[in-house]
C-alpha cells in the first residue's frame, strides 16, 4: 500500500468550498463533544455521520479506506483489552478467573474503539478536503504565526521528500549487505539504526540549506504578510459556523447537565 | 569478445508504477573486468538499470544474471558480495560516527573475521588517503571527502563488480581528477567498473565500453570509441560527444581521423599530419 503523502483530495465539492476555518472549528467542536461523551450510540452516529460528509464531499473510497486500514487495527486492539482488563459491572456473560465479561463493559470497550475512528474521520474531514495552503491561511487566519504556519506547511511539504530519501538511505545501506529483516525483532530494530542515523543527517542538511535559502529570499523583512489568495468567508460559511457553535452548546449544555451519552448504553 | 559476461540481461522490463516502463526490454551483457560507461538525459533509466545488477530491483519481466546466477531470488545483501554500488549523493550512506567505522560497516555486515575487517578497513583508509581522516565523523567532512568516503565504504567490500552512479557530480575539477584517477586503479587491479556519468569527456578519457541509454532502451552500446563517432544517433539521445571529437569531425577534410577522444588523441594526430606534410 502507498501512503497517501498528500492527504488534500482535490475538488469542487460543498465540503471543499467551505471556509478552512469553519472545517477546522467543526473539527474541534466534534472532537470535544465525542471526548466528553461515552455513549456506544453516540460514536455509532458520529462514525456514519462523518462517512456520509466526506462521501457527500466527494472524497474517494480509497481515502475513506486508507483511513479505516490505519485505524481498524488500534480499535480492534483498544476493545479487546478493554474487555478484558475493565470488568464491567452488572450480570456477567461470562465469569473466569480475573475475566468477568458484561454486556456493559462490552459497550463500554467498543464505544472508546470507535470513538478513535469517529475522531480520526472527522479529523479526516478538514484533512482531506482542504489544500495544504488553504489549511495554513485558515489557521494564520485563527490566529497562528505566520512563521509557525510556514513551518507547518514545510514540515508537509517536505513529507514525500523525506519518505523518498527515506527509500534511497535503505537502499543505499542495504547495498552495503545490511540485513533489514533477519534476526529477532530487537536485531531488526538496531538494523535500522544506520538508516535513522543517515536521515537525521540529511535532515539537518536539508533544513540548514533551506533556512538559507528562505533568509536569502529576504524571508522575514516585511512583517505584515498579504496573501495571493485571500480567503472568503461566505454568508453560508457564517449560517454554517452559527449552526455547528448553537449545536455544539446546546449538546454540551445536554450533557453536562441532563447526562446525555454519558453511559455507554 | 570471447569473454564471459560478468552480468547479462534479458528481454529486461521494469515499471515503478502500471503504465509506462523505466526499462523497456533491455538485452545487454557486460564483459569481465570491463570498464563502461553508462550516458543518456536524466530519466532514461540508467539509475533503475543498475539497481538490478545487485538486486535492489527486480526485474517486472526478463531476466539479469550476475557471474550466471539470477538477481531474481538473490537478496541484496548477498549480491553485495559481488556488486558494490555507490550511490549518487554519499549522504544517503553516510551515518558512522568516525571515517574508520563508516568504511568498516560493510565488511562487517559480509561476515568477515574482526581481523579481516580491520584489514581492509585500513587498506581501503590508504588507498584512498582518507588516514587523516579516519577519527572524525564523515558527516563533517566537505563533499569531495564525503563523496571518496563513500567510495572507499563500498570499495572495502571488495566487490569484483563496481557501480559508481555519477560521481564526479558536485566535485570540483581536482577532487573529480583524483577521485578518477582510483577509479582507474581499482579497474587495473582487476575490478569491472560501471560509471553513470553526465559528463562526455570524463567518459571518453577513462571508458572503453559506452553504453547510450534512451527511453528505457539501448539506443547504442560498443566500444567508446565507436559509440563517440554515431553523431546523427546520439543526437537523438541530445547528447553530444566531447568537444575535441567534434572538433576532429569539423576538421575531417584537413585528414584527421573521427574517432578522437581524448586531447592527448588529437595531439598525436595533429602532429602525425603535420610530419607527413613537412
Ligand atoms: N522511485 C521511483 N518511482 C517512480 N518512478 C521512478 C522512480 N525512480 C525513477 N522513476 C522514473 O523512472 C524513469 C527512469 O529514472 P532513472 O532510472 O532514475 O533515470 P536516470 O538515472 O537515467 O536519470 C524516470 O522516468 C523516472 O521518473
Ligand atoms: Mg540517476
Amino acid at each position: 500500500m502507498s501512503l497517501l503523502y498528500d492527504l488534500y483530495q482535490p475538488g469542487d465539492s460543498w465540503l471543499h468550498r467551505l471556509d478552512p476555518r469553519v472545517k477546522f472549528i467543526f473539527v474541534l467542536c466534534a472532537s470535544l463533544l465525542l471526548l466528553l461523551m461515552r455513549s456506544l450510540w453516540v460514536m455509532l452516529i458520529a462514525l456514519v455521520g462523518a462517512q456520509l460528509i466526506l462521501l457527500s464531499g466527494g472524497i474517494s473510497w480509497r481515502r475513506i479506506g486508507w483511513v479505516w486500514r490505519m485505524t481498524l487495527p488500534t480499535m480492534v486492539l483498544i476493545a479487546v483489552l478493554w474487555v478484558i482488563f475493565y470488568p464491567g459491572e452488572g450480570q456477567a456473560l461470562l465469569s473466569w478467573r480475573f475475566l468477568r465479561i458484561t454486556p456493559y463493559n462490552i459497550a463500554e470497550g467498543l464505544a472508546v474503539a470507535l470513538r478513535i475512528g469517529a475522531l480520526a474521520f472527522i479529523l479526516f474531514i478538514w484533512l482531506f478536503s482542504t489544500s495544504q495552503s488553504a489549511l495554513i491561511r485558515g489557521l494564520v487566519a485563527l490566529g497562528l504565526p505566520y512563521t509557525w504556519g510556514l513551518t507547518l506547511a514545510m514540515a508537509l511539504r517536505y513529507l514525500p521528500t523525506m519518505a523518498g530519501i527515506f527509500q534511497l538511505i535503505s537502499d543505499a545501506q542495504r547495498a552495503r549487505a545490511l540485513e533489514l529483516d533477519q534476526g529477532n525483532p530487537l536485531r531488526r530494530a538496531r538494523a535500522h539504526l544506520p538508516i535513522v542515523v543517515a536521515m537525521l543527517i540529511t535532515a539537518l542538511r536539508t533544513a540548514q540549506n533551506l533556512s538559507l535559502a528562505l533568509a536569502s529570499r529576504a524571508f522575514g523583512a516585511q512583517r505584515k504578510r498579504t496573501h495571493l489568495h485571500p480567503l472568503h468567508f461566505r454568508p453560508l460559511d457564517g449560517l454554517l459556523l452559527a449552526g455547528i457553535l448553537l449545536a455544539t452548546a446546546a449538546l454540551l449544555w445536554a450533557r453536562l447537565a441532563l447526562g446525555l451519552g454519558q453511559e455507554p448504553l | 569478445m570471447n569473454i564471459q559476461p560478468c552480468i547479462r540481461t534479458e528481454g529486461l522490463i521494469y515499471r515503478y508504477e502500471p503504465g509506462y516502463p523505466a526499462l523497456n526490454g533491455i538485452d545487454l551483457e557486460i564483459p569481465e573486468h570491463a570498464y563502461l560507461g553508462i550516458i543518456g538525459q536524466n530519466g532514461s533509466g540508467k539509475t533503475t538499470l543498475v539497481k538490478h545488477f545487485n538486486g535492489l530491483l527486480k526485474p517486472t519481466a526478463g531476466e539479469v544474471w550476475v557471474y550466471g546466477r539470477a538477481t531474481s531470488s538473490r537478496p541484496v545483501s548477498e549480491l553485495a558480495r559481488t556488486v558494490g554500488y555507490v550511490f549518487q549523493n554519499p549522504d544517503h550512506q553516510i551515518f558512522g560516527a568516525t571515517t574508520r567505522e563508516e568504511i568498516s560497516f560493510g565488511p562487517r555486515n559480509l561476515g568477515l573475521s574482526e581481523a579481516e575487517v580491520e584489514e581492509r578497513t585500513e587498506e581501503a583508509l590508504a588507498a584512498f588517503d582518507l588516514e587523516a581522516y579516519a577519527e572524525l565523523p564523515p558527516a563533517v567532512l566537505g563533499f569531495g571527502l564525503r563523496r571518496k568516503v563513500s567510495v572507499a565504504a563500498v570499495y572495502a567490500m571488495r566487490p569484483p563488480i563496481l557501480i559508481l552512479d555519477e560521481p564526479t557530480s558536485g566535485l570540483d575539477w581536482r577532487s573529480a581528477r583524483e577521485l578518477m584517477a582510483l577509479v582507474d586503479r581499482l579497474h587495473a587491479q582487476g575490478h569491472t567498473i560501471i560509471l553513470i556519468s553526465h559528463d562526455m569527456r570524463l567518459i571518453a578519457q577513462h571508458t572503453q565500453q559506452t553504453l547510450v541509454l534512451q527511453e528505457g532502451r539501448v539506443l547504442l552500446y560498443g566500444s567508446t570509441r565507436e559509440v563517440f563517432q554515431q553523431h546523427e544517433v546520439l543526437q537523438q539521445a541530445q547528447i553530444t560527444p566531447p568537444q575535441i571529437n567534434q572538433l576532429a569531425s569539423r576538421l575531417a577534410d584537413c585528414g584527421l581521423p573521427q574517432d578522437v577522444l581524448t586531447v592527448a588523441e588529437f595531439c598525436q594526430a595533429y602532429n602525425r599530419l603535420k610530419e607527413a606534410r613537412e
